[in-house]
């Protein structure tokens, strides 16, 4: 369950900003969890119920969306969406290592008033 | 009104971990994080790695449990210093519970030349969290089934070695030395690779051996 210390940055980055900006209420999330982040979005939706109450998200609707991973071959240059498990090049059969997208999980933009 | 952050929820736990990085560098310090599944011989991995090491080098133990302090007991009489760190159901280590320890209060832990961190038995949060380690060592025990490293390949896949442990069950189980090494050079080319057993010594020289051969790296 590390999805509950996601949740917990997501809503400690979230509330500095609102409070910064003078917002009394953040309406929306949208939240961006890469296909391999490892993040579970059935789990983070979970933590995020009952993560948020009492904090300036109460109430907050959120749109999680995966995004699809894509490695950079460290040997060959070639873009690709990598494979569970090995993950391995299609060009040249190197495992991936660099991954620009798809590895994290991240807030993409937050509404409130 | 909305507001683009475009903001990494690891970021936090990045930048800590870059912050322990140059701080172990300052000292010289070879920090290694140990994970696995619970019961793969993480304590007794360590226990015999001390007791080998103990007597030419200055070790220290950060012990992560859920609960109890029971490892860090066993660990007692090899570390310099040992220090424990309950998580009370956290399923991982953070950088920040290392980077509190390793503040020049607590000179102890970093007069050392190798402190090893036991991660949290768990073969998938760990290895999403950077504490600022050297060297991620990755335990596979031949009990669990040399299935693993395909069912759970980012703990094997950024892991600077993979110790199969427990080698001498292998005449027990149905594990399969060859594919397990096969699947771990495919998913992690550069890995090392450590079959060994604590129990009749057999493999152990040689991750030591590595050990002291990174330490040199890391010191020269």
């Amino acid at each position: 369950m590390h999805e509950l210390s996601i949740v917990s940055s997501l809503i400690e980055i979230i509330s500095k900003d609102a409070q910064g900006k003078g917002l009394r209420e953040v309406t929306f999330v949208r939240l961006v969890i890469g296909a391999l982040s490892a993040a579970s979005p059935k789990a983070v939706e979970f933590a995020l119920e009952y993560a948020t109450k009492g904090t300036i998200l109460e109430g907050a609707q959120v749109e999680i969306a995966v995004e699809e991973a894509k490695s950079r071959c460290t040997g060959c240059a070639t873009l690709f969406e990598p494979q569970l498990p090995f993950l391995l090049c299609p060009a040249c059969g190197k495992p991936a290592s660099c991954f620009p997208q798809g590895r994290d999980v991240y807030i993409d933009y937050y509404e409130g008033e | 009104m909305r507001v683009y952050l475009a903001k990494k929820l690891r970021e936090a736990n990045s930048n800590n971990a870059a912050d322990n990085r140059r701080f172990l560098e300052q000292y010289g310090v070879l920090m290694v994080n140990i994970m696995g599944s619970p019961g793969c011989g993480k304590t007794s991995l360590l226990e015999e790695t001390l007791r080998r090491l103990s007597s030419r080098y200055r070790l220290a133990v950060i012990e992560g449990d859920l609960y109890t302090a029971e490892d860090a007991e066993r660990l007692k009489p090899w570390a310099a210093e040992i220090v424990q760190i309950n998580t009370e159901g956290g399923c991982h280590l953070e950088a920040n519970l290392i980077g509190q320890l390793l503040t020049s209060d607590s000179p102890a832990l970093l007069q050392t030349e190798m402190l090893f961190v036991e991660n949290i038995g768990n073969l998938i949060c760990p290895a999403e969290f950077d504490l600022g380690e050297d060297l991620r060592v990755t335990l596979l025990s031949v009990t669990e089934g040399n299935d693993k490293p395909r069912k759970y390949p980012l703990a094997f896949k950024e892991a600077q070695a993979t110790l199969i442990t427990k080698t001498d069950l292998l005449a027990y189980v149905n594990f399969s030395l060859e594919q397990a090494m096969l699947d771990l050079k495919k998913l992690n080319a550069e890995g090392a690779i450590f079959p060994l057993s604590v129990k009749t010594g057999e493999g152990v020289e040689n991750w030591c051996h590595w050990l002291e051969q990174k330490l040199a790296e890391k010191r020269k």
